[in-house]
């Protein structure tokens, strides 16, 4: 919600004078659309995050083709070495991306997207759903943890003092991820072009005022979701998403990621105050017929890399208004089963792509493939995820104190910012 | 910066099974855009301004004035039927508390002859794999909407109510996805007929060995390519985390392990000759031999076949599997926050019982537990939130509307992020306020566009017809003269009551404040009713 600026529950409006008095609430509008682009200090870019939900197999994505084990484990499903058509398109020597993620290169080689990888969330757990929770808590101790809501909830209460807009995060879908748990300010939005106020435009101000007074009393999140709604319908319905035209020739697929990452890119651009947006993609919990070249996962892949590369080049002259980051639960185990797919495992790749990030490199203490390396048979996590995104919001969020954000955790530096 | 575009699929195990190739993926949006588009965009910039109110201190959260206690069977109304409807209650009124449970508790007593003959066009529910593939391989969208649009009809339309609210939560604790593999509505038919329907209200232990060995289960959760030589857990995981003993349920990775060798086997009939193609079979040559050890249990390798239903025995007479069950149905009936006491309660008639599932709905049911299920949230009670599809349903339910086409109805659902079966991950839709509270603008935009359709539609609600001369009659409406008190009577006879006085007080504000007040005007009143925030509890 927006926090009540005098904190007066017993306003002086009657219920008779909200109805009748659109005229005056007009007059009185603390948030007219768009006016917060100015305000939005040129060093807070949007924080844009992907979640890849299902757990990404990071072993396909980047593949570590410098690591002979890897062949050993997965004889039919590794993606090859560079050289062949289907071989891996190299990054480093080492690692390299899976020909369908190709569409990575672009930002990679421009020094705009960094990879961490063997990287992830430290628990145990190889439940999909206690994963998303203590990673977007931001507690691998839970349910035994000190917190009780999304890790972006406490970077929008740490930056408080710079909200510039009743919405200050967009959750793109039909629901908001952990990671926004418990945020106010914050909307889940599933096609931004379509956040308008129905019915007739002369009982509008009507119906939304008593909407207004009677969700008003309700507690969180509905009540003061409401009100935000109607706060933030002038904010989205100001821009023409329809009509947008995406720079430097980026062509988005035609996916429904395709859409919520175009949509964004023209959120960042009419520059709004929103400080967040999420989107998922669901359909990454390939146990079986993996598909790394033409099947499953390339599919998936083709799409996100796609839509990535197409954001990055549509946003070229607003490299420092955005970070992205896009992880996934825990990664898939080595070993591949007999379906031709792989089951839950533990560490992964991650990205982080925008200005101001030290791109066009693989950050990974390696822990290797050999039996003696895995853990309980999955990759080794050498890079807690909570030190790439401490460094994100250090560096580029301005947050100052990361203790806020991931309580109890020793911030060891990663050189992603 | 051109890449060349993926070839499609590349022929996989699952393909080299389709003689006539895989399906394509049957897409709501071109369906509607084939019928003339989804309704265009509403008021575009409204009111920029009313934003204000955030400001104004009114949202300052705090207890709604309200009444905390309503008639228990007005609540159990509210709770086991897919939404408060006045004739539907009158009659329970009738028959009185017990006796209109018990015979909910019943479905196959009650006479649901026209919903049957409503249904009797959607030929495709009651064909088996192999016909569906044969008919319809080209083009799958007809099964795929009728799958959907039954559910959505039934919901509204059956006089089961009960059954129907009870299926709609087992296809959840069951989480299938309609989409899995583009093949996944080949099983759906036989899974809801043969597995699902059957046990909805009647022995869970039978319930989970009947999905266990469901064709749709095994296919979308892999178990049918789980062989000896090829392990493959995800079935077995979820079987622990989300059918049975719960995450915390204390089960260890090794008996993930161990659980998916004993379903080893269980695969599709792949024989396309035969008229049970793709319905569940054990392949004994494809089982794991040897004794397995799950949850402290020996289960013996022989017979190979049986190890699955070893399995069922075991987690289904589990403590954990009877305490996880217990809290998720009283969340579902009554309150996101049982008590803990009823939930040992119900747990413990769950062991007695062998599961059950009327002796559980009974005690749950309970006259007095109706205290636990206030739509305002007495006293320490979490109200429940309608969930999308709930809400959708409630309206069409109290205008009486007669839904002759559910593509509409189902494409505000798209809106609303709550189509049936289309939750990807095996944990089925949430069912919680923090998931479903934040999206309210969509609601809005449904009982709007139903209930206004003029502004979107330029003419009535496509294959949705209200019952105008009901709704009159219920609300006591012959004209503008019938204006004081309409609010109230709107909340009593068609909310059920579930408006707080503040919002009764408002509607009706705004009722007067109307310069003229017609059948419109009648409309966008009920419009904004069921927008306000008591309509999204109950």
């Amino acid at each position: 919600m927006s926090t009540p600026s005098n904190g007066a529950s017993g306003s002086g409006l009657s219920r008779r004078a909200l109805l009748g008095g659109s005229a005056t609430l007009a007059a009185t509008s603390l948030w007219p659309a768009r006016t917060a682009a100015a305000a939005r200090g040129p060093g807070r870019p949007v924080l844009v995050q992907v979640f890849l939900r299902g757990a990404m197999d990071g072993l396909t994505t980047v593949v570590p083709h410098g690591d002979g084990d890897l062949y050993a484990w997965r004889p039919t499903l590794a993606v090859q070495p560079p050289g062949p058509p289907q071989g891996a398109r190299d990054l480093d020597g080492f690692f390299g991306l899976a020909p369908a993620a190709a569409p990575l290169l672009t930002p990679y080689a421009a020094g705009h997207l960094a990879i961490v990888h063997a990287c992830g969330s430290t628990d145990p757990t190889r439940s999909h759903f206690d994963a998303f929770v203590r990673m977007e808590f931001g507690d691998p101790l839970l349910p035994l943890g000190t917190v009780d809501n999304g890790w972006i909830t406490r970077t929008l209460q740490a930056t408080q003092a710079q909200a510039t807009s009743p919405l200050r995060a967009i959750g793109a879908g039909d629901i908001l991820p952990h990671s926004l748990a418990g945020a106010t300010s914050t909307l889940p939005v599933p096609d931004f072009a379509s956040f308008l106020f129905p019915g007739k435009p002369q009982t509008a101000p009507q119906r939304a005022a008593a909407i207004a007074a009677t969700y008003a009393p309700r507690p969180a999140p509905v009540g003061p979701a409401a009100l935000d709604t109607l706060s933030s319908i002038g904010i989205l319905a100001g821009i023409d998403f329809a009509g947008h035209a995406p720079a430097n020739g980026a062509q988005y697929p035609a996916s429904v990621l395709g859409r919520r990452l175009r949509d964004t890119a023209a959120l960042i651009k009419a520059g709004t105050g929103v400080e967040v947006v999420t989107v998922d993609v669901d359909g990454w919990d390939l146990h079986a017929e993996l598909g790394p070249i033409t099947g499953n996962m390339a599919l998936l892949l083709d799409d996100l890399s796609r839509a990535l590369e197409a954001f990055y080049l549509d946003l070229l002259a607003h490299l420092d208004d955005y970070v992205l980051v896009c992880l996934s639960e825990f990664g898939r185990r080595v070993e591949e089963n007999a379906s031709a797919g792989t089951d839950h495992g533990h560490g992964n790749a991650m990205f982080v792509l925008g200005g101001g990030i030290h791109g066009g490199q693989v950050l990974a203490q390696w822990p290797g493939l050999s039996a003696a390396d895995l853990d309980n048979g999955d990759l080794a996590i050498t890079t807690d995820y909570r030190d790439v995104l401490g460094e994100v919001l250090r560096e580029r969020l301005g947050v100052t104190d990361l203790t806020a954000i991931f309580p109890q955790h020793v911030f060891v530096p990663v050189g992603v910012a | 910066m051109p890449h060349p575009t993926l070839p499609s699929r590349t022929p996989s195990r699952l393909e080299a099974l389709l003689p006539r190739g895989r399906p394509p993926r049957p897409d709501l949006r071109r369906r509607l855009d084939a019928l003339g588009g989804p309704p265009p965009a509403p008021v575009r910039r409204p009111l920029a301004l009313l934003g204000r109110l955030a400001g104004t201190g009114l949202g300052a959260p705090a207890a709604p004035a309200r009444a905390p206690h309503r008639d228990p069977l007005l609540t159990l109304v509210h709770r086991i039927t897919q939404g408060f409807e006045r004739t539907e209650y009158e009659r329970a009124r009738a028959l009185g508390y017990d006796a209109y449970l018990e015979e909910q508790l019943a479905p196959e007593s009650i006479d649901d002859s026209a919903m049957d003959a409503r249904l009797a066009g959607y030929t495709t529910l009651a064909l088996s794999p192999k016909q569906l593939y044969e008919a319809y391989f080209a083009d799958p969208g007809e099964p795929y909407f009728q799958f959907k649009g039954a559910a959505l009809l039934r919901a509204v339309h059956s006089r089961r109510q009960l059954q129907e609210r009870m299926v709609e939560f087992w296809w959840d604790h069951f989480c299938i996805d309609h989409n899995k593999g583009d093949i996944e509505f080949l099983f759906m038919a036989d899974h809801d007929r043969l597995k699902v329907r059957p046990h909805a209200l009647g022995s869970f232990p039978e319930l989970l060995s009947a999905v266990a060995h469901s064709n749709a289960m095994l296919f979308y959760l892999d178990n049918w390519l789980n062989v000896a030589g090829g392990i493959q857990e995800n079935y077995s995981r979820e079987l622990l985390e989300l059918h049975s003993l719960g995450v915390h349920g204390g089960y260890s990775e090794v008996d993930v392990k161990e659980v998916a060798k004993c379903f080893t086997g269980w695969t599709l009939n792949q024989d396309f000759a035969s008229p049970n193609w793709f319905r569940q079979r054990f392949e004994a040559s494809a089982h794991v031999a040897g004794d397995k050890l799950v949850l402290g249990q020996v289960i013996p390798a022989l017979p190979p076949r049986d190890n699955a239903q070893a399995v069922i025995d075991i987690v289904a007479a589990h403590p954990s599997t009877a305490a996880f069950l217990a809290r998720k149905l009283i969340r579902w009936l009554l309150t996101p926050t049982p008590p803990q006491a009823l939930v040992d309660q119900v747990a413990s008639t769950y062991l007695a019982t062998n599961g059950d599932v009327k002796a559980l709905l009974r005690v749950i049911l309970a006259r007095e537990n109706m205290r636990w299920a206030s739509p305002l949230g007495a006293p320490r009670v979490a109200p429940r939130l309608r969930r999308p599809f709930h809400f959708v349903v409630s309206l069409l339910r109290t205008l009486g509307a007669d839904v002759a086409d559910p593509i509409y109805p189902l494409f505000y659902l798209y809106t609303l992020g709550h189509v049936p079966f289309d939750h990807v991950q095996p944990d089925g839709y949430p069912d919680t306020t923090a998931a479903w509270g934040s999206a309210l603008l969509p609601r809005w935009r449904f009982a709007s566009d139903l209930l206004a359709p003029a502004a979107v539609f330029g003419e009535p609600f496509p294959g949705v017809h209200v019952a105008h001369d009901a709704v009159r009659d219920k609300l006591g409406f012959a004209g503008p003269a019938d204006r004081p008190g309409l609010a109230g009577r709107m909340n009593e006879h068609l909310f059920g009551s579930t408006l707080a006085e503040l919002e009764v007080g408002v509607l009706q504000d705004y009722i007067d404040a109307q310069p003229t007040f017609g059948g419109v005007q009648l409309y966008e009143s009920i419009a904004l009713g069921a927008s306000l925030p008591g309509f999204q509890w109950y």
